[in-house]
């Protein structure tokens, strides 16, 4: 066999199966034995779909065997938070409550497509409750683990998402990013993450948490692999209200362009208050591989972040209203109590958040006209260890769970697509964000593909367990 | 008589409120969510009252950061129902 199947990347599997050096069968087996002998370590993963993906990886030989095209993620294995649909399982959110609901009768429509491009889902993974969180603590099925060391957090709320890549368990997974849930575990677990334009990616089929804020998107080990997944998930879907009647856009031809004509700028203010040194080195090597000597302020973040916040409380309360209800003491005590508080937050207040937003949207795509990318940290530090319940932020002491995702929640408040990009300091990973206009992820992904040949970004290797 | 009848027209079916929790902690806001928990039919238990007051503390802080920033009126919210 010309790969490894438990270290390469899905660009590499996919080629591997259109050469005829692999097939499908294989690789699905290897990842059965990895997930097997790693997982009770990671705790990333709550479903293993093994027949499924064995049937599936059969009938991809087949079509092969006949001489048939393969697609373009032909035989790469993947994994989905578990608040996206699997026919045959009861779809989790993290949660004790759903246990209880009826299998889901259809696959989520970005599964659907991974699988028409030739990815063999595997299974589903760990994540905080209802994806209210930043920890990947799950209190019901544990936490997920950082491959980079056991004892900290993956972060959250796709910790399980994070931890499977960062784990080479499988080369590509799925999260959801509300306000940072794909870009902070991929920054604690040095991964590369992409959170596409909101109403980018269809959410049929998938557990909402604040739908004006829910985005889908992949995590990898790659930008090829984040582009390759990226690509195969894109285009209009009635079933999702939000998702934008646009045509698709590949980005997979246009990563080799390079940074020529680019103008990238480094968020100044809010962005470095409460940074820690790891943080501000990680950016600080990205703008100087990039080239960038000019700072950018992303005006009234502060406030962006607080309105997020707000419309996230009270949008999650009036989704989880009558669970609160009837079923409050099965709730994740932090979530619950959160919940409960988002509900009793005045709809003026809520009014004013939003009213706030469109106007704070204006004043960034300002912005976009003098610069085609932001830099920005993807987490004020590097994984904090399992259980920590605060940490000090701009000299005050803050809550974990809630404030991991600073520097995430003023952008996703807007829609803007970010890729996360792992830069591998030691001993712990951080990830910083590429920011760039609405619709632009083509930007933002050869920006970090850029990174990735200089070798300033990669994700780096796990800790053997 | 009459009374009585428009008294019955005015009633509207609602759920019984549930019946809410001792205050327990002495927060300042443990009337309010006291009186939120009733309106909105959430039964409380006492040992949640801290968090949920520490959350809701929060989420007022965070929303009046945002409420106290000057916006013109016809400033329209970002969630504009389209018929």
């Amino acid at each position: 066999m010309a790969i490894n199947p438990i270290s390469a990347t899905a660009a590499e599997i996919a080629y591997a199966m259109k050469a005829g050096e692999v097939c499908a069968t294989v690789l699905v087996e290897a990842t059965l034995r990895a997930i097997h002998m790693r997982d009770p370590v990671l705790n990333s993963f709550t479903a293993v779909t093994a027949e499924r993906a064995r049937a599936r990886a059969e009938a991809i030989d087949r079509d092969q065997a006949r001489g048939l095209p393969s697609g373009p993620l032909a035989g790469v294995p993947f994994a989905v938070k578990n608040l996206f649909d699997v026919e045959g399982l009861a779809t989790l959110a993290g949660s004790k409550i759903n246990r209880a609901r009826a299998p889901a009768a259809r696959d989520a429509v970005v599964i659907e497509r991974l699988e028409s491009a030739g990815a063999i889902l595997v299974g589903t993974l760990n994540m905080g409750e209802y994806a209210y969180d930043f920890t990947g603590e799950n209190i019901h099925d544990g936490p997920s683990r950082n491959p980079h060391d056991l004892s900290r957090m993956t972060g959250g709320s796709s910790g399980g998402s994070a931890a499977a890549v960062a784990g080479r368990l499988v080369p590509l997974s799925l999260g959801s990013d509300t306000n940072g849930s794909i870009r902070v575990p991929a920054s604690l677990c040095g991964l590369f993450g992409l959170k596409p334009t909101y109403g980018r990616l269809p959410r049929a089929r998938t557990f909402p948490f604040v739908a004006s804020l829910d985005h889908l998107g992949p995590l990898a080990r790659s930008t090829v692999d984040l582009a390759l997944a990226y690509d195969a998930m894109q285009g209009p879907d009635p079933e999702d209200a939000a998702c934008a009647d646009r045509p698709i856009e590949p980005v997979t031809s246009l990563l080799q362009r390079g940074l020529d004509g680019l103008r990238i700028a480094v968020a100044g203010g809010y962005f470095r208050a409460g940074a820690s040194r790891e943080a501000v080195v990680a950016v600080d090597r990205v703008a100087a591989a990039l080239g960038v000597n000019q700072d950018i302020e992303i005006p009234e973040a502060a406030r962006a972040r607080a309105a997020a916040y707000v419309i996230t409380a009270t949008e999650g309360a009036a989704l989880h209203l009558e669970r609160l209800r009837k079923r409050a003491p099965d709730f994740d005590p932090a979530v619950r109590d959160r919940l409960i508080a988002g509900a009793m937050v005045p709809a003026a207040l809520v009014t004013k958040a939003q009213i706030f937003r469109r106007w704070y949207r204006a004043r960034v795509l300002e912005l976009f006209e003098k610069v085609d990318a932001i830099l920005a940290p993807a987490t004020p530090c590097t994984a904090p260890s399992i259980g920590q319940k605060t940490f000090v932020l701009d000299g005050e002491e803050l809550p974990v769970r809630a404030n991991l995702g600073i520097y995430t929640q003023p952008i996703s408040f807007i829609g803007l697509p970010v890729v996360a990009v792992p830069v591998p300091l030691a001993p712990l990973p951080i990830g910083v964000q590429i920011i760039t206009a609405p619709w632009r992820e083509d930007v933002a992904l050869r920006i970090a593909y850029a990174l990735e040949e200089m070798g300033v970004a990669a994700a780096p290797e796990p800790q053997p367990n | 008589m009459a009374k009585a009848r428009r008294s019955r027209a005015n009633a509207r079916p609602r759920k019984r409120a549930a019946k809410a929790a001792p205050v327990a902690t002495g927060h300042p806001l443990d009337d309010f969510i006291k009186a939120a928990a009733h309106g909105l039919a959430l039964p409380l238990k006492p040992e949640w009252f801290p968090a949920i007051a520490a959350n809701l503390e929060t989420n007022l802080r965070l929303a009046a950061l945002v409420a106290e920033f000057g916006l013109p009126d016809e400033s329209e919210p970002a969630a504009v129902f389209t018929a």
